[in-house]
């Protein structure tokens, strides 16, 4: 029974010990919030605000080493005070250069000199619901990285006194990677901080353009290095990729960028439009010998013919017109017809091929009409022996 | 009974009774009246073929003979396809694919049995219309409307289940939108949980539709029809059973049993090669294709289900499908063929409207 008694006090102690937070009472909305974030398990309350967490009394809740709401201006330095510690973020994984880097961006920058409408920490990471990147509702999750941008950079009012333009999130999300990014079609498109960092937020100079765009481009800057653009576009000072593809709106490359983007330096019956129009016209009518020949795959496939061979060598053929997109920068239209001519080839040769194959299954039609000869030959003889009977 | 035929027949006859099994046979439509089992089959079946046909054996009520006769089609194509399916997901397509591609005839097979189920069950709903018009559902041919009424019911389950078999794009998801309607029947609901066998279309589901569509429906549709044929050899088709009795069995009659069946494979096949089913990709739980609907005789109930509140579609197509098999019960009246007609034609537009309803939902 002592025993018993024990063990009891013992539990009913270890629960009056156990962090009994009475800040809820009162912030209840920042609770819940706090209850999401992934620092839930290792700091509460006090950690950030100070305080006394054990205690409903106001005076004492409120009391010793309390420091209450942590200002915008006190902030980046704050959470440096642990984000920035290489011992407390070792276990994490955590690089500790957040701070650093932020200091040196066009955000830390104008807050150094006082401007605290600039973005700070926690307006991307929320300040009690810190969700990890991994996490899909979280605002920095890659899918959600726009958005968050955008909630200032998108905002005409915030942007005015800074002198930037409000539409670049709009132009961002009409281009071709934002469309495909939605689409689902692949995970790692790039989102702002993949072009302008994130913590070291800084926008690309105009010369730097085409090497953020050769993280993933590598093939295509080889490429353009090779034609007579890289030097003239450098001499005057032109970005690279951004003089025909835009920065932001990023429009989906293809035959009639040939058309549009080369006369907005070339003038009409130059040479050099004529070259355009050469390179758009081999890519144009291996782009639609590609889409016939898929045509003529699908309607094969209902008949229903084996197309599996079929669509491993459309996909050659669509490989060669792929690898003719980066090196058309060269505007070697030989080399580009080369490739072409290949894609062409494959796509030419495959139609022909499943149309003589579709020939056999015409003949079903002819089938149709000879059963129902003999049909009708074998009705009106029965009808004929029916009336002979009677 | 000199002849080769002749002996063969009287060797047989001595060990089988030929004309039992004639007169089994004759169950089915192939000869009308009582047939005498103890005489020799040639003079059985003389004397049936002899015997003047009764009015009710005649054009339009050919219909169920006609349906009976397109239900050995399918039989027989089935069984065609079956020497080549194999019931698991993860052979089903391929084994589809083999038998539309490389087996002799196998497309010709695989797209003939798919009109062939779609035309039996437009036959047999016709059927019940030409039962109603003519009135055949009132004592003493009760029997004669619930049985073909569960004939319908029965051949709609069975294209159901036969049309997940292909195992393809369009016979996965149209048999999902087919087990939405199913799941929301109040009495019928529960069918669809056991028939899914899961929390999803998967291989069990697979697994209970083939042994379904080939073993237990056929095997329920064959004895339907045989108590069906039962209760119309009893009771007759026509009210006017003491009209006029024209023409012999043999061979007016035969003969012009075979010129429609012939005529049916003419048209079966016809719509086989101009308006074949396309084979899709392989069927994929994860990727739901647009435009796809639940088979068209299902349309009217997914039609009725998109329309009403959650449990009212549901509610109102099992009391339907009660009052439609009850009918005879509840209409005993004989007269008030005007009203009757009236809601014929109501409800025949109701399910028309409601079908296209079904049909632009959710393309």
């Amino acid at each position: 029974m002592k025993t018993i008694a024990a063990l009891l006090s013992l539990a009913l102690l270890a629960a009056g010990a156990g962090a009994q937070n009475y800040c809820k009472s009162c912030h209840s909305e920042q609770e819940v919030e706090f209850r999401q974030s992934v620092h839930r398990e290792e700091l509460g309350c006090v950690s950030c605000h100070g305080g006394d967490a054990s205690t409903a009394e106001l005076p004492q809740a409120h009391g010793k080493g309390f420091r209450g709401r942590i200002t915008r201006a006190q902030i980046p330095a704050f959470c440096a005070e642990c984000h920035a510690d290489r011992e407390q973020m070792r276990p994490y994984g955590l690089p500790t250069d957040q701070y650093a880097l932020y200091q040196t961006s066009g955000h830390g920058r104008k807050f150094a000199q006082g401007d605290a409408k600039v973005a700070i920490c926690t307006d991307c990471h929320h300040s009690h619901r810190v969700l990890g990147r991994d996490d899909p509702q979280s605002p920095i999750h890659r899918q959600n990285v726009a958005a968050t941008c955008g909630h200032c950079h998108a905002d005409p009012a915030r942007m005015a006194p800074y002198g930037l333009s409000p539409g670049v999130v709009a132009d961002y999300e009409a281009g071709v990677h934002a469309q495909a990014r939605r689409q689902g079609s692949a995970a790692h498109l790039p989102s702002c901080a993949d072009c302008h960092g994130s913590h070291g937020t800084a926008p690309p100079g105009v010369g730097d353009v085409s090497k953020v765009c050769m993280h993933c481009h590598r093939q295509t800057r080889e490429f353009f290095r090779q034609s007579p653009h890289f030097k003239t576009l450098a001499a005057q000072g032109h970005g690279e990729c951004a003089a025909c593809h835009d920065n932001h709106r990023i429009a989906k490359p293809g035959p009639q960028l040939w058309a549009s983007a080369c006369a907005t330096c070339h003038g009409a019956g130059s040479e050099a439009l004529r070259t355009a129009a050469q390179i758009q016209e081999l890519l144009g009518q291996a782009q639609a010998d590609i889409d016939r020949a898929r045509a003529t795959i699908e309607t094969a496939r209902q008949v229903p013919l084996g197309v599996e061979d079929y669509q491993q060598r459309l996909a050659t053929a669509s490989t060669y017109l792929m690898e003719a997109g980066p090196l058309s920068h060269t505007l070697d239209v030989a080399a580009i017809e080369e490739l072409t001519r290949k894609s062409r080839s494959v796509a030419q040769e495959l139609e022909t091929e499943i149309g003589e194959k579709m020939e056999v299954f015409a003949g079903r039609k002819l089938v149709v009409g000879l059963v129902w000869l003999y049909l009708l030959i074998t009705v009106l003889a029965l009808q004929y022996f029916k009336r002979g009977s009677r | 009974m000199s002849t080769p035929k002749g002996r063969l027949l009287a060797w047989l006859e001595t060990r089988l009774n030929l004309t039992e099994i004639f007169s089994f046979l004759s169950n089915f439509g192939l000869a009308y009246g009582d047939i005498d089992t103890r005489k020799p089959l040639r003079e059985a079946v003389d004397e049936a073929f002899r015997k003047p046909l009764p009015s009710y054996a005649q054009w339009p009520q050919v219909l169920g003979l006609l349906t009976f006769g397109l239900f050995l089609f399918q039989a027989l194509t089935g069984v065609l396809l079956a020497f080549y399916y194999q019931p698991a997901p993860a052979t089903a397509y391929d084994s589809v694919l083999t038998i539309v591609q490389e087996a002799t005839l196998g497309w010709y097979i695989h797209q003939m049995h798919y009109w062939g189920s779609n035309i039996l069950i437009a036959l047999l709903l016709l059927r019940m219309v030409r039962l109603f018009l003519h009135e055949v559902y009132r004592a003493p041919r009760e029997l004669v409307w619930v049985l073909g009424g569960l004939l319908v019911l029965l051949s709609v389950y069975a294209g159901i289940s036969g049309s997940l078999l292909p195992w393809d794009q369009q016979a996965y998801w149209s048999t999902i939108r087919s087990l939405e309607v199913l799941a929301e029947l109040p009495f019928f609901g529960w069918l669809a949980d056991f028939l899914v066998g899961g929390l999803e279309v998967q291989g069990l589901t697979l697994t209970r539709f083939y042994i379904l569509h080939v073993v237990l429906l056929p095997l329920s549709m064959f004895v339907l029809f045989y108590l069906h044929f039962a209760a119309v050899r009893r009771v007759g088709l026509s009210r006017s059973q003491e009209a006029a009795q024209l023409r012999p069995l043999y061979p007016d009659h035969l003969v012009d049993l075979a010129t429609l069946l012939f005529l049916i494979f003419g048209v079966i096949l016809t719509l086989a090669v101009l308006a074949p089913a396309a084979v899709q990709p392989e069927a994929d739980p994860f990727s739901s294709p647009a435009g796809i609907h639940p088979p068209w005789y299902l349309l009217p109930a997914f039609g009725l289900i998109e329309v009403l509140p959650a449990g009212v579609g549901g509610g109102l197509i099992s009391a339907g499908l009660l009052v439609f098999l009850a009918l005879p019960f509840l209409d005993r009246t004989p007269g008030r063929r005007p009203l009757a007609l009236v809601l014929l034609a109501l409800v025949l537009a109701a399910l028309v409207w409601l079908g296209y309803t079904g049909y632009t939902l959710r393309g």
